[in-house]
């Protein structure tokens, strides 16, 4: 539980799934105003459901999302945006037939007409922050590559001026050193007073940046802690090196979180 | 008649049972009327079966095959006209005429339906109007063929055996013989291989082509059919009245057909009989309860019940009844009808191979590593300006297992999508058992002997398992469209065997209590599990396993392991595509790491684990970062 | 029959009506892009545009019955979206496309309740003899109707590719989900794309009226018409559904000299050469098989 601190987003207790199949069991975790927090886990895991679940593309069965404190279970993904919460989903989900000038404008959609000044300003941030966005303004966007459409998607989700950001596997496809570019940036975010919850598979990377994580296994939290505990954890070195035991049972063998609710 | 839903009853032994008595009730109700009815009812009662002919070709072509037409009306005005100009020109008798008629749609539907079925969806759709509407026109314009808008008259009338058909009571005697008789050879088409290939199709084109399915064959038939069915119409239609002009058969009556088989429900025989039935009485009956405004009001309302119907209740009339026949029998028999959220434990795998399976297998014996049967070569694949895979050589001989592996976007799917058929290479060659596939459609493709799964399961949900393992089995062998319309003895000993082994299948993989069940209703384990039953029934040279342990549990993955192992001590080449290392290393003999589209390791497993590239690639650093190796000196295999 | 004297009067008039399959395809395309339906009633608007200005001009001035045929006919539009359509949005295709014919026929019925089957006339905007180009001859009304095709387009240019509204339609239509993602109502952009194209096509009803007078059944055809040309833009691409419907009016009208009965053959004739070469053609024999991208 949160404690005396406001969160800037908590999840409790999360059921989600697609038809009969049930993704996330009773899933808790919480990100602070000026925190950076990771899910890591394997594929399959869960973690996607889990972002499309807090922003409202997947319907919640159980559990509850407050943002600063105020229940916005339920609420649809639109109006999550809002209220500040926005999801940079995983394969970027880019209007692609739209030049990239276009896609970072819509990022702004809901604040376009109250603060035009506001938007110029976030705009020219974003093109200082990647600049070869700059240079590609009037290009469509389906014709960038993979590193540059990353980047336009986050770029996307910091014009809505979020105060959370879900940010779904940014490293997707992306070459080490871009990667590497773009973490930094994450990191950046968060001296800007945005809370972050980021998905990953590269779990390295991530746990370099983060302040703390959550290792989200078959649906569930199984270890949580900050970025230090989480790297040193044999778990997550099974988890993304697959060393060679002889029975396939270790996973098995984990203690439950103690932050997670009796199962 | 769509198969009960949930029951676990077997699929056809009650349910067809019943329904065959049902069916012959009807028929005997309707003969009865015939009977008693009066001159005006009877000649709605003719309307109602003469569209119902129409309808039930609607319903096997867009609620089982999938594929909207908007031009039927076109076949029964072709098949109305020939008819009368045979029957008036050249004095054919009206019966052969009508059997000319009937062929010569036939043809004349193969040939359109040719370049017409390549198109899907709306497109397919504006097709078939506009042929719908320039048949339409040609009946106006040709007036030395047609007679123009006025048409012409003077058509005989049916004839047996001195009888002549030209009463209303006389005809709806004779029509309800022949919508009998149409509605039996539908029924039997709506069963058996040829529905459950149309209901593939309609699902996902792209699975059924990859079991093997001669998808493009398969609509061609159904299209033709239809457009008999609807040349029959036609040219009863026109003894009947003994007068043809192009009014009846414009754009508007083939969305009167349409409309007539949605409401029915689309996918239910009968419910394309109830659809015309109750569409053509409450037309009447709208007629003449509001008096006075004649047409109008009528149009009105119609469409109004139209969109009301379409609104609420989107299953049809056939949906909807059925619905309430299941809860009514669940009531009276208090058994619950849930197929269960909670996700057992994949069962346990059977351990005998059924013996056909063994027999039939096409690779070499267990425990030789076989000649390459799988052979990538210098394999370059571009699609909308990235390349996704660049001179890729890869090698996969039968008996082994290779996986495949690579950070997301490496190019792993496509990699499987240009072996499988579904993409074309943009350079290199795909060599398997010796034949060229680069390029090649899929079904010719999985004929060859390769069956995949996919990364998101592509199970077909509206079909039962057993059914979707059947439609693998009998991809190359069965009856056709013909011998399906009659349901020979033979057809059914077939069908039988077939039967047996596809059961025999579900048993290997732990499904053999969910042979009834829709495939759409199975957690995700389960479904797993029947993709590869149906990969199985393909009797593949060579498996491509995309993912098949996402969303599994650890001790569904251990199953999923032994049902895997099992497989390649069958002889069968496998590639598999996994994201869980763990998985990965206990299963494969090699390993092949690709990273934007390009292959920067191969080896097993041992050597892989240890490359310092596919550290790097996989974890997206490098070794510079030490922390934790120091940090933990139990682990294994790191850079140790 | 002297081609060359025959030839460009054809084309004028190819043009004329040319432009109103324009206006009726730019309607199923903006439909189309938002939400993916499309729309058969879409002649219906046309119609109504039309026979509420033939009905009120009488009674007020041109200028304000065009405008109240208009607002009338879009308000219709936004109230079939929200009635007949949203309450349906999760139904299969062939289910929305029956509700469209559904709403087609119930404002062809209430049409014809009110109106009766005669055809109305309305005035020309601007009285005066026909205008002399070379050897052809254009009404003046035929120059109403390209003016407003023209400005029209333009306008309808500038809403999707200059405004924010605009950007979101498109946006809405490129991928939906996205277009949530950054804070799109689907529902707004829906209803905002069919009370457009009720507009759209109302106006464009308004126009023609003079030429073809006003009847109950007109929409039909012209929506039928429309569908060709916007089909063969592919549905999603305005510029070329423009270009389609002011080639297929050309057609037509070259076809009807030559032969009078043929306009509608050669229309659907066109339709499903293009359709299939554009099927066949383009992706080769890999057609639907081509390169697809996952849904994730």
């Amino acid at each position: 539980m949160s404690g005396d601190t406001l969160c800037a987003l908590e999840a409790q207790d999360i059921e989600a799934g697609y038809g009969g199949i049930v993704a996330l069991h009773g899933v808790s975790l919480h990100v602070g105003a000026r925190e950076i927090v990771t899910v890591i886990g394997p594929n399959g895991a869960g973690k996607t459901t889990l972002l499309r679940a807090i922003s409202g593309l997947v319907p919640l069965r159980r559990g509850r999302v407050s943002l600063d404190g105020s229940d916005v279970t339920g609420q649809s993904t639109e109006a999550l945006v809002r209220r500040g919460l926005v999801h940079v989903p995983e394969r970027r989900q880019l209007f692609a037939d739209l030049t990239v000038e276009e896609n970072l404008r819509l990022g702004a959609y809901t604040r376009y007409r109250h603060e035009p000044e506001a938007v110029e300003r976030d705009f020219e941030r974003v093109l200082e922050l990647f600049p070869i966005l700059r240079e590609r303004r009037r290009q469509r966007a389906g014709t960038l590559s993979g590193g540059e459409q990353q980047m336009l998607a986050i770029g996307r989700g910091l014009m809505s001026s979020a105060r959370v950001l879900l940010l779904d596997e940014p490293s997707l496809g992306l070459a080490p050193l871009i990667t590497r570019q773009i973490f930094d940036t994450i990191a950046q975010l968060r001296d800007q007073g945005i809370a972050v919850l980021l998905v990953e598979q590269n779990a390295r990377q991530a746990l370099r940046v983060v302040d703390r994580g959550y290792v989200l296994i078959n649906g569930r939290i199984v270890l949580s802690g900050t970025a230090e505990e989480l790297m040193a954890s044999r778990l997550v070195q099974q988890v993304y090196l697959g060393a060679l035991p002889e029975s396939g049972r270790e996973l098995e063998g984990v203690a439950p979180d103690p932050e997670q609710p009796e199962m | 008649m769509v198969s009960s839903a949930k029951s676990k009853a077997p699929f056809h032994v009650a349910g067809v049972a019943r329904n065959d008595l049902l069916a012959l009730l009807a028929f005997l109700v309707a003969l009865a009327a015939t009977g008693v009815l009066g001159a005006y009812h009877l000649t709605i009662l003719n309307f109602v079966l003469l569209r119902a002919i129409v309808v039930l070709g609607l319903v096997l072509l867009t609620g089982y095959t999938g594929q909207i037409s908007f031009g039927q009306a076109a076949f029964v005005g072709i098949g109305a006209y020939t008819s009368a100009i045979l029957t008036t020109r050249y004095d054919i008798s009206p019966w052969l005429a009508l059997i000319a008629a009937m062929l010569l749609v036939g043809v004349l539907a193969a040939l359109v339906g040719l370049p017409l079925l390549q198109l899907e969806g709306h497109y397919l759709a504006l097709g078939t109007l506009a042929f719908g509407l320039i048949v339409y026109t040609g009946m106006l314009e040709w007036h030395s063929l047609t007679g123009g808008p006025s048409g012409f008259s003077g058509i005989p009338a049916f004839s047996i055996l001195g009888i002549t058909f030209d009463t209303p009571r006389a005809n709806a005697y004779l029509l309800v013989v022949i919508t009998a008789l149409v509605t039996w050879v539908a029924r039997n088409v709506a069963h058996g291989r040829i529905s459950r290939q149309a209901r593939a199709v309609r699902d996902s084109q792209i699975t059924a082509e990859c079991l093997g399915v001669g998808t493009a064959s398969l609509k061609l038939r159904m299209f033709v059919l239809a457009a008999v069915f609807a040349a029959l119409s036609g040219g009863l239609y026109v003894h009947l009245i003994r007068f043809v002009n192009p009014a009846p058969f414009d754009f508007l009556y083939s969305v009167e057909l349409l409309t007539m088989a949605v409401v029915g429900g689309l996918t239910s025989i009968w419910g394309g009989l109830l659809g015309a039935a109750v569409l053509t009485v409450l037309t009447e009956a709208l007629r003449s309860a509001v008096p006075g405004a004649t047409g109008e009001v009528q149009l009105v309302l119609f469409g109004a019940l139209l969109v009301v119907m379409l609104i609420f209740w989107p299953s049809g009339l056939a949906g909807g009844i059925t619905r309430a026949y299941h809860w009514i029998t669940t009531q009276m028999r208090g058994r619950s009808n849930s197929a269960g959220t909670e996700s057992p434990a994949l069962p346990r795998v059977a351990e005998t191979i059924p013996d056909w399976l063994t027999q039939s297998m096409k690779g070499s014996p267990s425990g030789v590593a076989g000649e390459p049967l799988l052979r990538v070569a210098g394999l370059t694949c571009r699609f909308g300006g990235l390349v996704a895979l660049r001179q890729l050589d890869l090698t996969v001989p039968s008996n082994r297992l290779l996986a495949v592996i690579g950070p997301n976007g490496a190019g792993k799917t496509t990699l499987f999508n240009v072996i499988s058929g579904l993409l074309a290479p943009t350079s290199g060659t795909v060599e398997f058992a010796g034949h060229q596939i680069g390029g090649t459609r899929p079904a010719p493709i999985a004929r060859l002997g390769v069956a995949r799964t996919f990364q998101n399961v592509e199970v077909f949900p509206r079909m039962t398992c057993l059914e979707n393992v059947l439609v693998a089995l009998e991809a190359e062998q069965g009856p056709g469209v013909l011998a399906s319309m009659i349901r020979l003895p033979r057809v059914r000993a077939v069908e039988r065997e077939l039967e047996e082994q596809a059961s025999d299948l579900l048993r290997f993989v732990g499904l053999a209590d969910h042979a009834s069940t829709l495939a759409g209703d199975l957690p995700l384990g389960q479904q797993r599990a029947l993709e590869l039953a149906r990969a199985m029934a393909q009797r593949p040279r060579l498996l491509l396993l995309d993912e098949p342990a996402s969303g599994l549990n650890p001790s569904e993955r251990a199953e999923l392991a032994r049902l895997i192992r099992t497989l390649r001590e069958l002889g069968i080449a496998i590639m598999l595509v996994e994201h869980d290392m763990e998985f990965v290393m206990n299963l494969a003999d090699e390993i092949a790491v690709l990273n934007y589209g390009e292959k920067i390791a191969e080896g097993p497993p041992a050597t892989i684990q240890r490359d310092p590239a596919v550290i790097a690639a996989y974890l997206g650093d490098t070794l510079d970062d030490g922390q934790i190796q120091q940090t933990n000196p139990g682990l294994k295999g790191i850079g140790a | 029959m002297n081609l060359s004297l025959e030839l460009p009067q054809w084309i004028i008039s190819g043009i004329t009506i040319g432009g109103i399959y324009a206006l009726v395809a730019l309607g199923f395309v903006t439909i189309y892009s938002v939400t993916r339906v499309i729309n058969i009633a879409q002649g219906e608007f046309v119609m109504l545009g039309a026979m509420l200005t033939a009905t009120l001009h009488n009674r007020m001035p041109l200028a304000l019955a065009i405008l109240v045929a208009v607002i009338a006919v879009t308000a219709i539009g936004a109230g079939v979206q929200r009635v007949a359509l949203y309450p349906a949005r999760r139904a299969s295709m062939v289910t929305l496309i029956m509700i469209t014919i559904g709403v087609d026929i119930v404002l062809r019925g209430i049409a014809l309740i009110i109106w009766g089957t005669a055809p109305y006339s309305v005035r020309p905007f601007t009285p005066g003899p026909p205008i002399i180009v070379g050897p052809a001859v254009i009404t003046r009304q035929a120059l109403w109707v390209i003016a407003s095709v023209i400005v029209i387009v333009v306008v309808t240019y500038l809403f999707f590719q200059r405004t924010m509204a605009g950007r979101a339609l498109r946006a809405s239509a490129a991928n939906p989900v996205a277009a949530r993602l950054v804070g799109i109502r689907p529902e707004r952009m829906a209803l905002l794309a069919w009370a457009g194209s009720a507009a759209l096509a109302a106006l464009g009803g308004a126009v023609v009226a003079p030429i073809t007078f006003a009847t109950y059944s007109m929409g039909l055809d012209l929506g039928l018409k429309g569908f060709v040309a916007a089909v063969a833009g592919g549905l999603t691409n305005p510029a070329a559904a423009v270009i389609g419907g002011l080639l297929l009016g050309v057609l037509e009208s070259v076809g009807a000299g030559l032969h009078s009965g043929l306009q509608d053959v050669i229309a659907f004739a066109v339709l499903l050469v293009v359709l299939i070469v554009r099927q066949v053609g383009i992706l080769g024999l890999w057609g639907r098989f081509g390169p697809r991208p996952r849904p994730a």
